[in-house]
């Protein structure tokens, strides 16, 4: 067996990918309804009861960051492109560390832990640029993003054209 | 019929002219909502983590804010933007009003009063779809590359 040929993925590959672009694509929705449950939380917890702080904070390192990161493994194991798999990273930087350290660690000045609530309107923004980008993502692409070769070339050969 | 001929060219270019302003006015306005959305957000965030004397700020700086969505209505027609952005103009303002009344029933339901943040990104998502549409919309209009064009020529020589 050649080494080009070792490479190449086989029905099995692409079926594979497709099945983690489709996990892909549920998580990446999953986690845009997350972050609405975290804010529907945090509204409980200023409308209703002071309490329900508690499941906000829990429902961000459990709920919020779980799906983010199983986006992001589905991401990584289908080999979804790099900007896929960066942007899904940058999600999981951001919900995980940047929002506790708003406000937790930047000491107890106000205007830093006031700055929560706005990353949280540009993580929800990010998260559907992902959820639109998993949607639109072509299935038999070049996972370095360069753009998909002719068949017959070194390239997925889709099982079921 | 000569005269008519002569006036009706100039006539036209000052109403594509207005109808720029208009256009341009309605991108400005949609961009300052979002911003505002923001602003907002941040108030609330001041009131939680701060001091809760901020909570006047936000409300105060909201009922400010929804002259923004009606203004977005009004320039929308003058400037002619076309149906789907016009349709979300309307929608942005209904959701302002939702936002207001979400806030009236936290005696009676607070639970659906919870709402209100959720509401919150509604508006954001409603605005920074509108802002960037429009953006796009009149960046699209003929005559735009060209008057570019021109202005680089012009700051070339």
């Amino acid at each position: 067996m050649t080494a080009s040929a070792k490479r190449r993925p086989g029905p099995d590959g692409f079926a594979g990918r497709r099945r983690s672009h489709t996990i892909f694509l549920g998580l990446a929705w999953l986690l845009v309804l997350t972050i609405i449950v975290q804010f529907y939380l945090a509204g409980v917890a200023v409308f209703v009861d002071r309490s329900y702080w508690e499941v906000h904070l829990a429902f961000g390192h459990t709920g919020v960051a779980g799906a983010a990161f199983l986006a992001l493994l589905a991401a990584a194991i289908g080999r979804l492109g790099r900007r896929t798999i960066g942007l899904a990273a940058l999600l999981l930087v951001q919900i995980e560390i940047v929002q506790t350290l708003l406000v937790a660690w930047v000491g107890e000045a106000a205007g830093w832990k006031a700055l929560h609530p706005v990353n949280a309107l540009l993580i929800f923004w990010l998260a559907l640029g992902q959820a639109r980008r998993a949607k639109a993502l072509p299935i038999d692409f070049h996972p370095t993003g360069i753009p998909k070769l002719e068949v017959g070339e070194d390239t997925l050969e889709p099982s079921n054209p | 019929v000569l005269s008519a001929a002569n006036e009706e060219p100039g006539s036209h270019e000052e109403a594509c002219i207005v109808t720029r302003i208009f256009r341009i006015l309605y991108v400005t306005l949609a961009w300052a909502f979002l911003l505002g959305v923001a602003v907002q957000v941040f108030l609330a965030g001041l009131a939680i983590f701060g001091r809760s004397i901020f909570w006047v700020t936000h409300r105060e700086f909201g009922y400010l804010l929804g002259w923004l969505p009606m203004s977005l209505i009004l320039i929308g027609l003058l400037g002619r933007v076309g149906r789907p952005i016009m349709g979300r103009s309307l929608l942005l303002f209904a959701l302002y009003i939702v936002h207001s009344l979400l806030i009236w029933v936290r005696g009676e339901a607070p639970a659906v009063a919870a709402l209100h943040p959720v509401n919150a990104i509604a508006l954001f998502w409603l605005a920074l779809w509108l802002a960037r549409r429009s953006t796009a919309a009149l960046r699209r209009e003929p005559g735009a590359a060209a008057r570019e064009l021109r202005s680089a020529e012009v700051a070339q020589t």
